[in-house]
């Protein structure tokens, strides 16, 4: 029983890391767990959680129909296991779509709200009805366990309705493997040639059979290896004959479908594609189709693993393929996972698994449970932390897996980069304002000046307008930008001595300092005071000492000696540089916050001075003019920095 | 160094209090899972609950148990536990370490009052150590763990009184804090694991201890005569 601990044990482990995601998931978002963009919304999840999970429980629909439709008797001891398989392998699809989905608790809109043009819509739905129709189907295994005669009521009310929940198991999967071919339909400029089909819902069902079949021999296999049980090896051989029969079927209609459409030229056009589509239909049909047509092949357990390992490995990549390697041509978007989404695909697969053997041991699944036999009167071990002999002998494996979750759990959080897990979001720097050349014109409609970026070829005529230096205002070089008449603003306030109206003058001797250089953040505050800075200049004259006095008090903020011993006239009156005292040694606000703040508020005050002059003053497009796609292109390439003379150093 | 103390103050921090706070938790669950069982084991009805409550709540506040056997012992354990618990929740660097990361906190104590508890709680562990090394019968029931933990839980509050007092430092300030921080960690990590566990498996522990206490005399002997094992191993 060693071998189930240390599996369950790996399983565990992977669902605490996975919890630990799941946390920080649901608590700050899809953004901060996943590497997903707008151009590329699909990722890992859909191609391995829902593509990849529904393909995987396909076992169920076919071994359903192979024993109640093809009346092939022989395949009842392994019925109940592809049932649960099936259905443990849709609540893990359900599962991995609640991460995927942005907003999961509008999952049940799909059944109040009808889109009957949308092929997610039918998918939905399928997937809904599947899903119960797959829990009905196993929910006897469970029911028969119980004497209570409801519980025995129901047995009898479900066997009953064996057949017919099979046949509508059969129908509903047959829709749904397909319909998830369907949504590609209407992304053929999104998806390679080389996937894209017209007939491609008939590609995944096909497969789907193909992988349903591969997946109950590689389950079988996993199962007995684990718990050192015979393998149905006759069984498993015939499906494994099956299983060649479609998968030669399926590489013949995917080469007869590329013919058709003219496309074979692709498949050895030596591109990244190519190499892929080749690759994938190797190891998903033609080499395990080859190894299951010889018969030695299929009756050695080396030659089923490596059949239904390759088949299964290679479906899995076909389904990731279509959803999202197929698309990297077409939307040029590198996308990876990040690591929380592996962890995510990989502990919800774990959990099932774990799910898996919860009820084999349990309940019936295969012809008797295979939990271990436990010695009833065995000796207690004692706790290892309070010393005491409990009967711990149904908790002694609680004992060591849940060591294993917390482990793993408290890995995930510590692994979750800062921004994720505390409260501070990424910063955006902020960077100095440059000096260009701007034409200063003026128009008819409105009083104020229009300014552009200077353009020799577009501003040669002198009568409309001139030539100015002014601040191009882009603090965080994101390309939107405001043209900044300094020169007009200084002169209007009163010449050079009123820099003081509208700037700090912190440093000693200095005129204006930068709002760059406390304000460092686009949105988020900052600290006014930059210690690193400080240390450094003041290491000739005594280093710390000089703002923190008393050696035997803590050296912190409160007890530092305040600024304006230092810096003194930081302010000139009448400033419009509002400034609360004690926020000197504080936090400083964003710097667009104050960038707005200060040119609005004199703005406003100047409107209402000369209603006549400037009637819109204070509006956004005041500063903000014409910023459009073709302004844009004229600041790219940024002038290089020998070009610029910097007007906040004069 | 300061990347190392980044690193040991980020991610290794967040490891470290996550695995104790929820190795905690795994505790206090098993250990009620555990008690349960032996209770529905034993099938005793005349566990007196009352009793049992009132010493566990006497326990976890030793004021009556002082006096019995090694009176200056005691005084010193509860000193010793006094400081160990206030000065690391309560230090204003520390409390300002929370309000950084995740915007909460909650009042400091003086910086002054901090010194001395630092100073009494270093003071208070060589005297255990002393108290349990010296003492033949205490040396005798100790195990490796006994020994070696005080040393540990004095590192953090050596090295964080050295870094709060630059003049007396006679290392590099990082190196210390490196080190301060690494212990914490290594503490964090070890309390699960270890008879540190007894910050929350104390209730517990003692609940199952006073519950076995009240099992019947004999009561062994009466199950195996009703499961008809007489005479045959446990």
């Amino acid at each position: 029983m060693i071998r189930v601990r240390f599996v369950k044990g790996i399983l565990w482990f992977l669902v605490g890391l996975a919890a630990a995601v799941t946390i920080f998931r649901f608590l700050k978002g899809l953004g901060t767990v996943t590497a997903l963009t707008d151009t590329t919304p699909w990722g890992l999840w859909i191609g391995f959680d829902v593509l990849g999970g529904v393909a995987l429980a396909a076992g169920g629909f076919v071994i359903a129909a192979t024993v109640y439709i093809f009346h092939l008797k022989k395949y009842e001891p392994i019925l109940r296991p592809a049932v649960l398989t099936a259905c443990l392998g849709y609540a893990a699809v359900v599962g991995g779509l609640m991460f995927d989905i942005g907003i999961p608790w509008n999952i049940w809109r799909p059944m109040f709200f009808w889109q009957e043009h949308s092929a997610l819509f039918e998918v939905a739905w399928c997937v809904m009805l599947y899903f119960t129709v797959l829990q009905l189907e196993f929910l006897p295994v469970i029911l028969e366990k119980f004497k209570h005669p409801l519980s025995q009521t129901a047995y009898k009310i479900l066997k009953f309705f064996t057949l017919p929940l099979v046949i509508l198991g059969i129908m509903l999967s047959t829709l749904h493997q397909s319909s998830l071919g369907t949504l590609f339909l209407i992304m053929p400029h999104r998806l390679h040639p080389l996937w894209y089909s017209p007939i491609i819902p008939l590609h995944f069902f096909v497969s789907a059979i193909g992988l349903g079949l591969t997946m109950v021999i590689t389950e079988s296999l996993v199962s007995s290896w684990i718990y050192k049980k015979h393998l149905e090896k006759d069984l498993l051989s015939g499906l494994a004959k099956a299983a060649a029969i479609v998968l030669w079927a399926y590489a013949a209609i995917k080469v007869a479908d590329l013919a058709a459409t003219g496309k074979l030229h692709y498949l050895f056009a030596g591109t990244w594609e190519s190499n892929l589509f080749l690759f994938e239909l190797l190891i998903s049909a033609i080499l395990p189709a080859a190894l299951f047509s010889s018969a030695k092949a299929r009756q050695s357990t080396g030659g089923l693993a490596a059949g239904a390992g390759l088949a299964v490995f290679g479906f899995v990549l076909n389904r990731i393929a279509v959803s999202g390697l197929a698309t990297i041509s077409a939307t040029q978007t590198d996308y990876f996972p990040s690591w929380t989404e592996f962890a995510i695909s990989i502990g919800i697969v774990s959990a099932a698994g774990l799910a898996f053997f919860f009820l084999v041991e349990n309940f019936y699944v295969y012809d008797e449970p295979r939990a271990e036999k436990r010695d009833k009167y065995e000796i207690v071990s004692p706790d290892p932390v309070g010393g005491i002999r409990l009967h711990w002998s149904s908790l002694a494996d609680a004992r060591l897996y849940s060591l294993l979750f917390v482990v793993a759990l408290a890995l995930g959080i510590a692994l979750m980069p800062n921004i994720v897990t505390g409260v501070t979001p990424e910063r955006i720097e902020v960077e100095k304002a440059r000096r260009v050349d701007a034409f200063r014109s003026k128009s008819d409609a409105s009083p104020l000046y229009l300014y552009a970026l200077y353009n020799p070829d577009e501003h040669d005529n002198p009568e409309a307008g001139e030539v100015a230096e002014m601040l191009l205002i882009d603090g965080d070089r994101n390309n939107k930008f405001v043209l900044f008449d300094h020169g007009t603003h200084e002169k209007n306030n009163g010449g050079p001595e009123s820099c003081g109206m509208c700037h700090h003058m912190n440093k000693p001797l200095d005129k204006a300092t930068s709002c760059y250089e406390c304000h460092t953040d686009m949105f988020l505050t900052t600290d006014t005071f930059q210690h690193e800075y400080h240390r450094e200049k003041l290491k000739e004259q005594g280093g710390c000492v000089k703002c923190h006095k008393d050696p035997a008090e803590p050296k912190t903020r409160e007890t530092a000696t305040a600024c304006g011993e230092c810096h003194k006239n930081m302010r000139v009156p009448n400033s419009f540089v509002k400034v609360e005292e004690a926020d000197q040694t504080g936090i400083a606000p964003g710097y667009m916050n104050v960038m707005h703040k200060l040119c609005i508020e004199c703005h406003k005050q100047k409107q209402e001075e000369k209603v006549e002059l400037a009637p819109d003053l204070a509006r956004c497009a005041a500063c903000h003019q014409g910023l459009d796609e073709s302004m844009l292109m004229v600041v790219e390439p940024y002038p290089q920095p020998q070009s610029m003379s910097l007007l906040t150093q004069r | 160094m300061e990347q190392w103390l980044e690193w040991a103050r980020g991610p290794l921090f967040k490891f470290a209090f996550a695995v104790m706070v929820l190795g905690l938790f795994r505790h206090l669950l098993l250990a009620v899972a555990g008690t349960v069982q032996a209770l529905l084991r034993a099938g005793d009805t005349k566990i007196p609950y009352k009793v049992v409550f009132r010493t566990t709540l006497d326990w976890l506040f030793p004021v009556k148990k002082m006096n019995v056997n090694r009176p200056v012992y005691s005084v010193i354990s509860v000193i010793f536990h006094v400081g160990l618990i206030l000065t690391p929740i309560f230090l204003l660097p520390h409390i300002q370490l929370w309000e950084r990361g995740l915007s909460i906190r909650w009042p400091a104590i003086p910086h002054v009052l901090a010194d001395m508890l630092t100073l009494i709680t270093i003071a208070a562990t060589v005297a255990l150590l002393i108290g349990r090394l010296g003492h033949i019968y205490a040396r005798g029931i100790s195990r490796i763990q006994d020994i070696l933990l005080p040393p540990l839980l004095m590192v953090p509050f050596i090295t964080g009184f050295l870094a709060m007092h630059p003049a007396w430092n006679p290392v590099d300030y990082n190196a210390v804090m490196l080190i301060h921080v690494l212990s914490a960690n290594l503490i964090f990590i070890l309390i699960p694991f270890t008879k540190l566990g007894h910050i929350i498996l104390l209730p517990a522990t003692q609940l199952v201890s006073e519950v076995g206490w009240h099992f019947p005399a004999e009561s062994g002997d009466d199950v195996a005569v009703a499961l008809k094992k007489e005479n045959m191993p446990i």
